[in-house]
């Protein structure tokens, strides 16, 4: 059965986050000026998810010895160039811009330190300070060089499978706002997902972050569900996997109703969609 | 039958998931057999939770020596959360920013225990996946909490060693032993491995045999590869005994 590979230091799976940085990012997600939020810009909310996201997937690797190289992980962020957000160290994730878990965590460009209300056990809360790794900063410029993005993650994907070739699959997340402005990515995207180990073809999902009030479109799974008046909304269905059975799991462990269809795409996603959606796409299987 | 205690012989077996240099069980298992009641339990520090080898081994170390019932399990839990809370303190201190936050969570186990008294009963508590079962001549007598080993989901009902954390509620069950029933206590690899195939097998395992069992069965895929533990108990014989 594809998709079913134990992950384990021997086998691990990888996570490729693709950041659109264009300049529409500089604007809020729809619907939040209309409610008169002083809302912080989608690259804002997306570079603050992403770094909380990271920081999850290293603790889930984490035990008191130290980090377990599960996952290696790579961002891409695509705008005024197409560039790899996390740097690897000397030797790690070289030619693959897929880094080792453990040198994610050892290596935040720094540590911010916030307090959270964390529960006393005894009916109270109490504050406690915590410190937040920060991998990278949000940016939004100039266009949507979709079409690059992908194609550095077919080579990032390409080169890492040879390595791993028993593997669960590469999992590549594109995050974007707007339509690619560098040509037709549906074909990049179906010459990424054509790269497979022996456990499956490259996921490729697609969050779409929202520019209206519409309610977001979650986990479809036919383009019927889609409005009509977005083509790129369609194209963006188009590009995207179908959800694997531990994720169709992870799905209906959220709320959602899932079938064999549904796709791993959010349409029009606000804050909260994005999140819980990241969550979903990166439960591949059971950590071993 | 008058009142006896019970002359147990046990085996602790345990095959850790890596087989290798590196190998840590995360698993814990303790048995006290004396004085009277006999008791036993073994836990399974969650994989995902750091520092959840030590609170397996405090859970069996702490659940040995109170009474098999859900109310004495929650009664203890606090001491055995400050337990661990301590122990983790001095480690995590200095630790990078992954393993203080990994110790602020907590770890998480499961927990099973068996008490057998002098008056032929037993009783026996669980939170989780661990699996009970009572052999008697030649059959399996009882396998609890479930039969089924397609009910081993990787989500079990969990302890916690934070107090902040929510608490899965502890099952009991009770029943009577005999002379000669063995009686075995396996954490979920292990338990569903042996509903799928012959619980009566491990009457017969030393560390050797158990050992080789359970790399075939990795190897075949028969055995989820995850630390492997079981405890074994023997009820050789009776001698009566004085009130406890």
């Amino acid at each position: 059965m594809p998709y079913s590979a134990e992950i384990s230091r021997e086998h691990p799976t990888a996570f490729l986050f693709l950041l659109d940085q264009s300049a529409s990012m500089q604007d809020a997600f729809g619907g939040a000026e209309q409610t008169g939020d002083a809302a912080p810009s989608k690259a804002r909310v997306l570079a603050d998810t992403v770094n909380d996201l990271l920081q999850n997937l290293v603790l889930r690797c984490a035990k008191e010895e130290g980090v377990r190289d599960y996952f290696h992980v790579g961002v891409i962020g695509y705008g005024e160039r197409v560039q790899r957000l996390i740097e690897p160290a000397d030797g790690q994730g070289a030619g693959t811009g897929l880094v080792p878990i453990s040198h994610l965590a050892d290596r935040p460009r720094r540590m911010e330190e916030r307090v959270q209300e964390v529960s006393d056990g005894e009916g109270g809360t109490t504050e406690q300070r915590v410190k937040r790794p920060i991998w990278f900063d949000p940016q939004a410029k100039n266009g949507t060089p979709m079409c690059q993005a992908l194609d550095l993650a077919a080579q990032s994907v390409r080169r890492w499978i040879d390595e791993h070739p028993r593997s669960f699959p590469p999992v590549v997340v594109n995050v974007t706002d707007g339509e690619a402005t560098d040509g037709d990515p549906l074909r990049y995207a179906q010459q990424l997902r054509e790269f497979a180990t022996d456990d499956g073809e490259v996921l490729l999902f697609n969050v779409h972050l929202s520019e209206s009030e519409a309610t977001p479109v979650e986990l479809p799974s036919s383009s019927d569900e889609l409005p009509t008046d977005a083509e790129y909304a369609e194209t963006l269905f188009q590009m995207t996997s179908r959800l694997p059975f531990s994720m169709r799991s992870a799905a209906e462990q959220e709320g959602y109703s899932v079938t064999l269809d549904t796709r791993g795409f959010v349409f029009n996603a606000d804050p909260s969609a994005l999140v819980t959606f990241l969550e979903i796409g990166t439960r591949p299987s059971n950590l071993r | 039958m008058p009142p006896a205690t019970p002359t147990v012989t046990y085996r602790h077996l345990s095959v850790p998931k890596h087989d290798g240099d590196e190998a840590v069980s995360e698993d814990a298992a303790a048995v006290r057999t004396d004085p009277s009641p006999l008791r036993a339990a073994v836990a399974d520090g969650a994989t995902e939770s750091a520092f959840a080898a030590r609170w397996a081994t405090v859970l069996v170390r702490g659940m040995v020596d109170q009474a098999v019932t859900p109310e004495a399990l929650a009664a203890a839990l606090p001491d055995w959360q400050a337990e661990w809370r301590d122990a983790v303190a001095t480690r995590a201190h200095d630790a990078p920013w992954y393993v203080q936050a990994k110790a602020a969570d907590g770890a998480f186990a499961t927990l099973l225990a068996l008490e057998l008294s002098r008056e032929g009963r037993w009783r026996a508590v669980t939170v989780g996946d661990g699996g009970l079962f009572q052999l008697r001549d030649d059959r399996v007598h009882v396998a609890w909490p479930t039969a089924d080993p397609e009910a081993f989901t990787n989500r079990p009902a969990l302890l916690p060693s934070r107090p902040a954390r929510p608490v899965s509620e502890p099952e009991p069950t009770t029943g009577a032993w005999r002379p000669h029933d063995v009686f075995l206590l396996a954490t979920d690899a292990v338990a569903a491995w042996l509903l799928r195939t012959d619980p009566l097998r491990a009457r017969d395992w030393t560390a050797d045999t158990f050992r080789e069992a359970v790399l075939a069965a990795r190897a075949e895929g028969t055995l989820r590869a995850d630390d492997a533990t079981v405890l074994i108990l023997e009820i050789e014989e009776t001698s009566d005994g004085e009130a406890a």
